[in-house]
């Protein structure tokens, strides 16, 4: 997404959805024409209901596309500060994601924890890991404990010896 | 009158005071495993079906019905509070429930959501004692066609008449259908569109797309204002049960009319959730003001949450009486039966009368207690969303991560949440309408394959839906009810040539 | 998770060494091996079906006897015709508490699809039992014998109902069109049970269920067995109608219909896992077996009682996938 001065404006974001639409049901065809679309000798074959399906949505998103293109609008899709807000709250979630791939997800769960409550609550340092540490003991023993839901672990869970 | 006797019988065995314990712990172990993400009603069963084994049978199934109870009624509580449905019935629940909560009306839904539950079950419950067998014939009738016409009443039920771009309503709805086809198809066993890919020869599991799209893109947009949360300012009083009870006598006629659709839906086993969302749309669509759905209006919490909870007590019906549960959590207390020596089929209610009367003995009473149970605890969720934005938001995300994880233990899944929340977010933004993506999602592969399996029935001819009776008058009512938005306008127009 | 899993597997024998070496003031490690978690069993197939039933009468038995220090828990993967379930125990190597319940889509998914994976990636642990296969009609229907039914198959097209696509349903289906040059349109459906209702319900005029799948529409009186697919008949003869037992319903060789199948019913574990592992599973299952409740369900089901473990085991699965490879080489099945 390209950032203009005072935010995004609707128009680019629209066609660019439309555009990501019609590619979807145009692979969509493609795959199925690749595993038939017709009648087999067990009835209608796979890639019938897709491929239609997918003929659709390339018409449904043409007929989007259209009307953004010839309609200029100045609407904004958000602006800067919205988008700012946004980021605040997602890319951190997606470092916590990653990282819960290298530290399982106890870890990374009481570090996005932790992040929100000092970065964005204000809170102190030694509330918000207080508060990381026992969310991550409860989940622990709810999910691992009690239910026996074995969720991702890392190093630090070896260590302790789960 | 025989069975009268019997259920007076059941009764008299279930309303022991141990039995009784039995059914407080039942209930809110079922709260739990019904709020906590990717412990659904069927694996939170399936987890506890052993503790049940070293008790008297009566006791274990009083045990695992409450726990059975307390899942569909929490099922509701996430949906509300979070617009984060935890099961695939819940999702419609989340249409007008979500927005009442942003509008500090959460304890209002709730309470409505709960009580609407308790009728559709109690109906549902009631129906199972006067008509059991008679029901399991009907639900001999439904092959392949029928079951196709089911899914097309409820996509006819649901979509026209939304606000907003009909193109933008297709293309949603599409690539709904198109997310469903990922992976390997049931029919014929082929690999679809997962273009050699190992993760998503999975597909896409519903939970972990509508985790993404409703729960992820919502905490997204409500940040744009502010790093905070509408309807924090909820009001929390006592009173608030009896302000909606005096309420929702007024929307009787859509609750008869949603327990009937679940009873129906839960026999046939179509199951919970092309239940909620036909009810859904048909209070929308026959509803005078239709078009101020989805903004918080207090029925469309009524239709969806009576018509789940109808149909999750009726799909116990099929399982008994058949031994093909109508839902996932059904099957599982199918496994638990069949080790109490009890052969689930039609022979059961004839060999087994005792068992059979306990058990729906044990449901009048499990459905009662679970009502009075999470009814109390309305105002500990209300004050949920009290909680600041700094430490509400990392666990709901927490739980959505946790939730997209456990269904398949695939990390995959829970970066696929993630994009399926950006999707959502930009799709809110353009105001393209998510429910009928998720809708194709949800029902888009039974639909399919009961479209497949009727055209292999009838060998390619379309005619195989009008051939039967019942198939030809749901699908005529399917007809309609798409045409419905066309006949209003033009009765109007005739109208206005009368006048 | 899963190359988290890999690791662990990785880092367990070193795990293991150091526990040894910090118990060393007692005695060495223990000999036998024991669950530490909950066992899962994974039915690669939808509820109510032959292997779903068996895993869950499994969980329950182990629970009812106490027979192990963990919970048995069991999940249904009928995903990709069972393929995920497959692909979750292959690429959990070395994890000791994850067992698979197999049907013959252990061979035919494989080879119907391409997906790489083969029994050989997983560890055999035990043959339960040889699952049976029977001809069904609707009671109702006018054919009362084998040389009637296929008659009426070959005068006009009759719809049989099975278990998913180029599975034993549909393999079994292709074997009695050679058999008789009858066609049938053959229609899938998601598991047994949902199978023996259509036919109930006369969507479909017959069907290649387990006797356990469809026993009780027998007893009711609305299906009717016409032949079964062994070379022997079955053994359980307490009635099950008031005029039939089990050993009362003729094989189809001998009814004029040459076809034979059987369908392994098996537990096979995570790849790598340690032969005292093995060893504790084949117990654990041994006790199972030896219960009055087991034994009940082997009645009920008119299972046929053979078992295996170990080397004799292995080959067995491998002849049988030989087996299917041709059979579906015949019907056309294999991935192209």
């Amino acid at each position: 997404m390209s950032e203009v001065p005072r935010g995004l404006r609707a128009r680019p974001v629209e066609i660019a959805t439309a555009l990501s639409f019609a590619a979807l049901g145009g692979v969509a065809m493609f795959d199925s024409a690749r595993i038939g679309f017709g009648w087999g000798f067990d009835g209608p074959q796979s890639g019938t209901f897709p491929y239609w399906v997918g003929a659709l949505l390339m018409l449904a998103s043409g007929a989007v596309l259209a009307g953004a293109v010839l309609r200029r609008t100045r609407a904004m899709f958000a602006t800067n500060e919205q988008l700012a807000s946004v980021a605040r709250v997602f890319i951190p979630t997606t470092l916590s994601v990653a990282a819960m791939h290298l530290v399982g997800l106890y870890v990374a769960s009481a570090g996005l924890l932790a992040w929100f409550m000092i970065r964005l609550g204000g809170y102190s340092w030694l509330a918000a890991i207080a508060s990381a540490v026992a969310t991550a003991v409860i989940i622990f023993v709810v999910f691992e404990l009690w239910f026996f839901v074995s969720l991702p672990k890392g190093p630090l869970e070896d260590l302790l010896g789960y | 009158m025989e069975n009268l006797a019997a259920l007076a019988a059941g009764f008299a065995v279930a309303l022991t005071p141990s039995n009784m314990v039995l059914m407080l712990v039942g209930v809110l172990l079922g709260v739990v495993i019904g709020v906590l993400p990717g412990l659904g009603g069927a694996n939170g069963i399936a987890i506890l079906l052993p503790l049940t084994f070293s008790m008297e049978p009566v006791s274990a199934i009083i045990m695992l019905s409450c726990i059975y109870w307390g899942a569909l009624f929490g099922g509701a509580i996430t949906s509300i509070l979070f617009n984060i449905p935890g099961e695939p019935w819940s999702v419609a629940t989340t249409f007008d429930g979500y927005p009442m909560a942003q509008k500090g009306r959460a304890a209002e839904a709730l309470v409505a959501a709960f009580t609407s539950s308790f009728f559709g079950a109690f109906v549902a419950i009631v129906m199972i004692t006067a008509i059991a067998p008679l029901v399991a014939r009907f639900a001999l009738r439904f092959g392949p066609p029928e079951f196709f016409a089911v899914m097309f009443l409820s996509f006819a039920a649901f979509v026209g008449q939304g606000r907003g771009s009909a193109w933008k309503t297709i293309a949603s709805m599409m690539a709904g259908f198109l997310f469903a086809c990922v992976g390997l198809d049931t029919v014929t066993g082929a690999l679809r569109l997962t273009f050699g890919s190992m993760e998503l020869m999975r597909g896409f599991d519903f939970l972990v797309a509508v985790i993404g799209l409703f729960g992820i893109s919502e905490i997204l947009i409500a940040v744009e204002e502010g790093l905070q949360f509408e309807g924090a300012r909820a009001r929390i009083d006592p009173g608030v049960v009896f302000r909606v009870w005096k309420e929702l006598p007024r929307h009787g006629a859509i609750a008869l009319r949603s327990s009937v659709i679940g009873c129906w839906m839960g026999v046939t086993p179509a199951g919970a959730t092309p239940a909620s969302f036909m009810s859904y749309g048909m209070a929308r669509k026959l509803s005078k003001d239709g078009a101020a759905f989805g903004t918080g209006r207090i029925e469309g919490v009524v239709a969806p949450e009576v018509a789940n909870n109808a149909a999750g007590v009726s799909a116990l019906l099929p399982m008994l009486a058949l031994g093909v549960p109508g839902s996932p959590t059904a099957a599982v207390l199918l496994g638990g039966l069949i080790m109490w020596g009890l052969q689930p089929g039609p022979m059961l209610f004839v060999e087994q009368k005792d068992f059979v009367w306990g058990l729906i003995a044990s449901m009048y009473l499990g459905n009662v207690a679970a009502f009075l149970v999470v009814l109390t605890l309305v105002p500990v969720f209300a004050a949920i969303l009290r909680i600041p934005f700094a430490i509400i938001a990392p666990l709901i995300l927490i739980a959505c991560v946790i939730g997209a994880y456990t269904v398949n233990n695939a990390m995959f899944d829970v970066v696929l949440m993630l994009v399926f929340g950006l999707i959502g977010y930009v799709m809110k933004k353009l105001d393209y309408p998510l429910a009928p993506m998720v809708l194709a999602l949800v029902l888009g592969n039974r639909t399919e394959q009961a479209f497949r399996q009727s055209l292999l029935l009838s060998e390619g001819s379309l005619w195989v839906f009008f051939h039967g009776w019942l198939s030809g008058l749901v699908m005529t009512a399917g007809l309609v009810l798409l045409a419905w938005p066309l006949i209003g306008r033009l009765t109007a127009i005739l109208r206005a040539r009368m006048a | 998770m899963t190359p988290r899993r890999t690791l662990l597997g990785a880092a367990a024998p070193l795990f293991a060494f150091s526990v040894a070496f910090t118990a060393l003031p007692g005695r060495a490690a223990a000999q036998a091996w024991e669950p530490s978690r909950p066992i899962t069993i994974l039915v690669p197939a939808g509820t109510g079906g032959g292997a779903d039933q068996m895993a869950r009468a499994i969980q329950g038995i182990v629970s009812k006897h106490n027979l192990a220090r963990q919970p048995v828990v069991v999940q249904n993967k009928p995903g990709g015709a069972g393929a995920e379930a497959f692909l979750e125990v292959k690429n959990s190597r070395g994890n000791p508490h994850l067992l698979v319940i197999t049907l013959s889509n252990l061979f035919t998914t494989p080879l119907a699809t391409g997906v790489p994976v083969s029994w050989r990636d997983l560890t055999p642990v035990k043959m339960m039992a040889l699952d049976q296969f029977v001809l069904w009609v609707h009671a109702e229907s006018p054919w009362r014998s084998v040389p009637e039914f296929i008659a009426a198959a070959r005068e006009g097209r009759l719809r049989m109902g099975g278990t998913g696509s180029r599975q034993e349903d549909q393999i079994i289906t292709v074997a009695i069109e050679r058999a008789t040059g009858a066609r049938f349109t053959y229609v899938p459906f998601r598991g047994g049970g949902e199978v023996a209702v259509q036919l109930v319900g006369r969507h479909v005029d017959a069907t290649v269920n387990n006797p356990i799948e469809a026993v009780q529409h027998w007893r009711s009186g609305t299906l009717r067995p016409l032949c079964v697919f062994d070379s022997k008949r079955l053994t359980v003869t307490d009635k099950v109608t008031e005029t039939m037992a089990w050993s009362d319903i003729p094989t189809c060789k001998e009814a004029g219909l040459d076809v034979e199948y059987l369908m392994l019913r098996g537990i096979f574990g995570a790849p790598g896992i340690a032969p005292a592992v093995v060893q504790y599973y084949v117990n654990l299952l041994d006790r199972v077996r030896a219960t009055p409740e087991w034994q009940q369900l082997m009645t009920e089901g008119a299972f046929n009682l053979t078992t295996m473990t170990g080397e004799a085991f292995a080959q067995w699965v491998a002849r049988e996938e030989e087996r299917h490879r041709s059979l579906m080489a015949e019907a056309g099945f294999l991935a192209r």
